[in-house]
């Protein structure tokens, strides 16, 4: 998956279309980014504003969780910028760097838990990932810690869509206009949704099923995304249904949205919310269906709208190792 | 072909369009590689008589002198990671001389103080396993016989095990622990504080099992020039990483992969926006020598000399030719020059961290969250980097178009698609 796989691919693409298709960027703005940055933003404040009971904090988080699912394919721009994207959800967690994160904040103690020192700290101390331990596994104590870290959450979300309402969507909506360098031509800011399309569809297929997968010798539940709060499948279904709705309204697909259509009945039949399931034969192998659906919907998406809009991706940020 | 006729022909050559020939480009691509990985093996070597000699008689001094050796090493060998993500063969092997981050306590002690697990993890259940205190080991449930420290056993058996990324046996950061030992003060100016009695005779050792280290430190450097020889010779005349990109009729487009790639996902995310995200120690690269600024610095380096076409050699020797620079330039010259600007930008930008780290400021210490003034130089370069990926994106649009109307028959059959 590494190497050579947009860049080489794109090179072809150019010859098979006469005249591609302009995206309707406006329409994937105001129908797709915008609607559920907002949606982020709101679910992530009725997290902060739950009362600090676990039975109350529980369905909130979820709901922050899907929501998050909902744009996590949404890396660039706001997202990006000061890692916010990663002070929502620390994941893949590979060296437990939350467990560290967290243990260092709560040894600081109360005087540490101000909105400035939390922004400062550890992203892996920060968002879904540490709110998760603490609801789900020690009952939301102690409360000053598990408010102020949904606080810094909100807090969070609300700056990536006050990113995208406050400039980005209009450099989007504008391309080469006055003093817009990041997006020179219209088809820099198709290929910026296509790229967020495509990474997406790696990002289900690689990490969040992927991670728990592991190898048949040696799967990994405990590897899958927030697990503990049991909304791994949910986060699944949450983020093919809204990179159906992106690619949608990118170009006409209908391949596309059928093969996402398909891939997203599947995931929400799977009846295995935390993806415990990979660590047994039978219930590995419907894991591992879904994951090839997903492999397969992007094959389709890329030759599909990449072709009728004759862009290509660009790099993604999980081209590293 | 039929309707390209004559005078269309001639116009095409003398048109300046074909005044680049990307198969020239290619060459230098791969010479610039060859030097490179060169130089990697011939200071590799260096290292290699440096250890050789600290481990006959071992020395404060003999110590010192194999430290000085590895970071003269990693100056040549870190310009070359721009050809690993355009390149499989190199992506494939790389992982044996430059795997990163370690569980360091796999190969040797390891005290609390430090952040390296100091027992077995869930995703790493090896991660205290300790191989020069341990002839004989479990590992992923069978018995190890490790009486005999050899290149085999790490490459083989250690490396990796368990499907443990973090297990990393082999490469230059497995060297570099054995060199200068667990960096234990986060954020504060000292490195890795091994002595050199570690490797000490008898009475003198410190540490324990001062023989099995000194075999551990000796396997791990032949190893290391063994894997470089192989790549040097793969970048040779005839040689089969060299004739894969001659070969590649899109072999442009692996010099823009790797420039992207290494600039954007490993570069300034992985390695760079991580370890200041997170305020972790563990995320230097070279935490161990403290050396991380250089990593950085070099990488940066590499990915503005194959754009150019131009590499210095460790001996001063400059490699040069037809440049992907040269051939972007008369596709669009705007682009060529905007890409070159930001590859300059950001190398001065990791100048400045880099003179900050020499002149006292280390890496662990710019990641202090209550150093602001170091996170700025991180966070300079690492904008600096994400600002070149997007330039690197507008190359491959703008080479993308010619590049097919180089290749494609479509454009040989109309004419004016070339010149459109």
């Amino acid at each position: 998956m590494r190497y050579l796989p947009t860049v080489l691919a794109a090179f072809a693409l150019g010859a098979l279309t006469a005249g591609p298709l302009a995206a309707d960027v406006d329409a994937a703005l105001d129908e797709h980014v915008l609607p559920r940055m907002e949606r982020l933003a709101e679910a992530t404040a009725t997290l902060a504003d739950a009362p600090c009971e676990a039975d109350a904090l529980r369905p909130a988080f979820a709901g922050a969780a899907a929501a998050w699912a909902g744009v996590s394919h949404l890396t660039l721009g706001p997202a990006e910028e000061s890692g916010r994207a990663r002070a929502v959800l620390f994941w893949p967690d590979e060296r437990d760097s939350t467990a560290r994160g967290l243990r260092l904040l709560e040894q600081q103690g109360p005087e540490a838990w101000t909105p400035e020192a939390i922004a400062r700290a550890s992203v892996a101390a920060r968002g879904l990932g540490a709110l998760e331990r603490l609801i789900f596994e020690r009952d939301a104590a102690p409360c000053a810690l598990t408010l102020a870290l949904a606080d810094d959450l909100a807090a969070t979300a609300a700056a990536i869509r006050d990113g995208w309402t406050g400039g980005f969507a209009d450099l989007m909506r504008d391309p080469g206009g006055p003093g817009n360098t990041r997006f020179l031509t219209a088809g820099e800011a198709e290929a910026a949704l296509f790229t967020s399309l495509m990474t997406g569809l790696e990002l289900v297929a690689d990490q969040r099923l992927g991670r728990p997968l592991g190898s048949f010798d040696d799967p990994r539940p405990r590897a899958a995304e927030l697990w503990r709060a049991g909304v791994s499948q949910a986060m699944v279904v949450e983020s093919l249904t809204a990179l159906r709705e992106l690619a949608g309204l990118l170009a006409p697909a209908p391949r596309t949205t059928a093969a996402l259509d398909a891939a997203i009945a599947q995931a929400a039949r799977l009846d295995d919310p935390a993806f415990a399931g990979v660590a047994d034969p039978s219930g590995r192998f419907r894991v591992e269906a879904l994951q090839t659906a997903v492999c397969e919907a992007r094959n389709i998406a890329g030759d599909e709208i990449g072709g009728a809009l004759g862009v290509r991706a660009g790099f993604n940020s999980a081209d590293g190792d | 072909m039929h309707k390209l006729t004559a005078a269309a022909l001639c116009a095409a050559l003398a048109t300046p369009v074909l005044a680049v020939d990307r198969a020239d480009v290619l060459a230098t691509y791969a010479d610039i590689a060859q030097a490179g990985y060169t130089d990697s093996l011939t200071t590799a070597k260096t290292l290699q008589t440096a250890i050789d000699a600290f481990l006959a008689e071992p020395s404060a001094e003999r110590f010192q002198a194999a430290r000085e050796a590895w970071l003269a090493a990693r100056v040549p060998y870190q310009q070359t990671e721009v050809y690993r993500f355009g390149n499989p063969i190199v992506d494939d092997w790389e992982g044996r001389v430059n795997a990163w981050p370690l569980d360091e306590g796999l190969i040797d002690y390891v005290v609390a103080a430090g952040s390296a697990p100091t027992e077995g993890t869930e995703a790493n259940p090896a991660a205290n396993l300790n191989v020069v205190a341990n002839e004989v080991f479990t590992l992923s449930g069978e018995e190890v016989d490790a009486r005999e420290i050899t290149p085999a056993l790490l490459e083989e058996t250690l490396h990796e095990a368990g499907g443990a990324e973090a297990n990393v046996a082999t490469g230059y950061h497995a060297i570099e622990f054995l060199l200068w030992g667990q960096d234990i003060g986060a954020y504060d100016a000292t490195a890795g504080q091994r002595p050199w009695t570690d490797y000490a005779a008898g009475d003198a050792c410190t540490g324990g099992n001062c023989d099995r280290r000194g075999a551990y430190l000796k396997a791990a450097t032949d190893l290391l020039v063994s894997d470089l020889e192989y790549m040097a010779n793969a970048w040779g005349q005839g040689g089969e990483a060299r004739e894969a990109v001659l070969g590649d009729e899109d072999g442009v487009s692996r010099i823009l992969t790797g420039m992207g790639s290494l600039s954007y996902g490993e570069q300034a995310g992985e390695r760079m926006q991580l370890g200041l995200l997170l305020n972790d120690p563990e995320e230097e690269h070279s935490c161990f020598a403290d050396n991380t600024h250089n990593d950085h610095f070099y990488d940066a380096l590499g990915i503005r000399n194959v754009y150019n076409g131009s590499y210095v050699g460790v001996d001063g020797t400059v490699t040069s030719g037809p440049s992907l620079r040269d051939l972007l330039a008369e596709a669009d010259p705007a682009v060529a020059d905007a890409l070159g600007a930001a590859l300059d930008h950001t190398q001065m930008e990791m100048t400045e961290l880099k003179l900050a780290a020499e002149a006292g400021m280390h890496y662990d210490m710019m990641l202090d969250p209550a150093n602001e003034a170091g996170g700025a130089l991180i966070q300079a370069a690492i904008d600096g980097l994400i600002a070149q990926t997007r330039e690197i994106e507008r190359a491959v649009t703008a080479l993308g178009v010619d590049a097919i109307a180089f290749e494609g028959s479509d454009s040989l059959d109309d004419p004016d698609a070339v010149f459109q």
